[in-house]
């Protein structure tokens, strides 16, 4: 054995460790460098302009993950000759998907139909602003739930803040923009905050995710405020992240509590990345320019 | 090939089928409480062979996971050294102990790095420094649960990799 390989007693001259242990001042070295990460990340968003690229280099990780179920399916296709069928089906449910969530949209601009510039805004949407985009992976955590997205080979002009639907109404924003991969900040995120307006009462709000499966709330309501359980709330458009007018929430209860100067309001989301793999974004080259 | 860049190759090779296995994306629940293999193979490495595991690579698998999890950059590298050094602190301890005293061991492990996750860096909630709540609780528990009952597994084909493939 080696000297270097093991420390030796000074009293018995006997070897001690086999196996040196961790040098202390690489494990602080390490350490420190993790902590710089993290401090840069937190004050600079620093990972947010790498992220994306990040998530680049792992995507034949991530396809690697899939392999096993795309072979067994392709093998299956190919002795039941279901591919073009399936192919069909897959095209047909996007379409479907599309329609169905500017329906979500013209129901909202045919409530408000006696607004005609909010009315003529909507209808001024048209099918090219939306573009659709493949569920890659989900983080593992529900109370800062992250989407990665597939964008494609072709390069579609995708930015930050770019909304992403899906069939029943918003479901978040893009965060961060790669090559082939994009990040979405889902609105049941705890650090999302929307402007929304209620559906009846036309009231405006902020609202705040707590995480997936959980209830989010509204922001700062005043006791005077006539929201309903029930109401359905909208993105508001204020700010120019959100585009006008898509189904975000429903109010599930109203309290007052005598302790706060505010309305304690709880909403369920409409929709949730679970369950489903495809999803639109939205591009408003209005806000573009 | 040098035998021990050639072992260093095959200690990378498992770590990557972990991470491969992690980024499978389940359509239900179970993702949220799915264990983490690139974690268990990880402390399996540090546990058998802590001299060709070393800080560099839980640095890289962490910032690794990190991009893969969209969490702060730093996180789980961070957690990971933290881990390593645990490991190899007390692997002699750890190695010697039985296989169910072990999965206990990475129950309280998978506690605290899930715990760790919920913490607010980014004070996205006021007054808060933990988001964690009861339904958080709950899968953190079963996380930790599948992460000790996925231990043996992890500890038995790791071993028998070892023993086929890495030579000392």
């Amino acid at each position: 054995m080696l000297r270097k390989e093991h420390k030796v007693s000074h009293i018995s001259s006997e070897a001690i460790f086999a196996i040196p242990t961790m040098k202390p001042i690489k494990v602080l070295a390490s350490l420190i460098f993790c902590l710089l990460l993290i401090l840069t990340d937190i004050n600079y968003k620093s990972s947010d302009i790498v992220r994306a690229y990040g998530k680049d280099i792992l995507t034949p990780i991530i396809y690697a993950a899939k392999a096993p179920f795309f072979i067994f399916n392709g093998v299956v296709d190919f002795f039941s000759l279901r591919g073009d069928l399936r192919s069909k089906i897959q095209n047909l449910e996007q379409e479907n998907l599309k329609l169905k969530s500017i329906n979500s949209l013209m129901d909202e601009a045919l409530f408000e139909k006696s607004r005609l510039d909010s009315l003529e805004r909507a209808f001024t949407y048209n099918k090219e602003d939306y573009h659709f985009v493949k569920k890659q992976y989900l983080s593992t955590n529900d109370l800062k739930p992250i989407m990665t997205v597939g964008l494609g080979i072709q390069d579609k002009g995708f930015k930050e803040n770019n909304a992403v639907l899906s069939e029943k109404g918003l479901l978040g924003r893009i965060t961060s923009v790669g090559l082939l991969n994009a990040e979405v900040m889902l609105i049941q995120d705890s650090r999302s905050l929307i402007p929304v307006i209620s559906s009846t009462s036309r009231l405006h709000s902020i609202l705040q995710g707590a995480g997936l499966s959980r209830s989010g709330s509204l922001n700062n309501v005043k006791k005077s405020a006539e929201y309903k359980i029930g109401e359905e709330l909208y993105s508001s458009g204020l700010g120019g992240v959100f585009p006008y007018g898509f189904p975000v929430a429903r109010i599930e209860s109203i309290k007052d509590n005598p302790d706060n100067e505010f309305l304690d309001i709880r909403v369920s989301f409409l929709q949730s990345p679970l369950n489903q793999d495809y999803f639109i974004v939205f591009q408003s080259h209005k806000s573009d320019e | 090939m040098n035998r021990a860049l050639k072992n260093r190759l095959l200690i990378y090779f498992s770590l990557f089928m972990a991470l491969i296995v992690d980024s499978y994306n389940f359509s239900n629940d179970f993702q949220f409480i799915k264990p983490s293999f690139t974690l268990l193979v990880l402390i399996y490495w540090n546990m058998a062979l802590p001299d060709k595991v070393g800080i560099t690579t839980a640095v890289l698998f962490g910032v690794l996971v990190d991009l893969l999890e969209s969490s702060i950059l730093g996180l789980h590298g961070l957690l990971f050294v933290l881990i390593t050094y645990i490991c190899q602190r007390f692997f002699y301890q750890f190695r010697i102990t039985p296989i169910w005293q072990q999965s206990f061991l990475i129950f309280i492990l998978a506690i605290l790095v899930k715990q760790i996750l919920a913490l607010d860096f980014l004070d996205s909630e006021f007054n808060r420094t933990n988001l964690s709540d009861n339904y958080y609780f709950m899968g953190t528990l079963y996380y930790a649960i599948l992460n000790s009952l996925s231990w043996p597994l992890i500890y038995y084909l790791c071993r028998l990799y070892r023993r086929r493939w890495v030579k000392i």
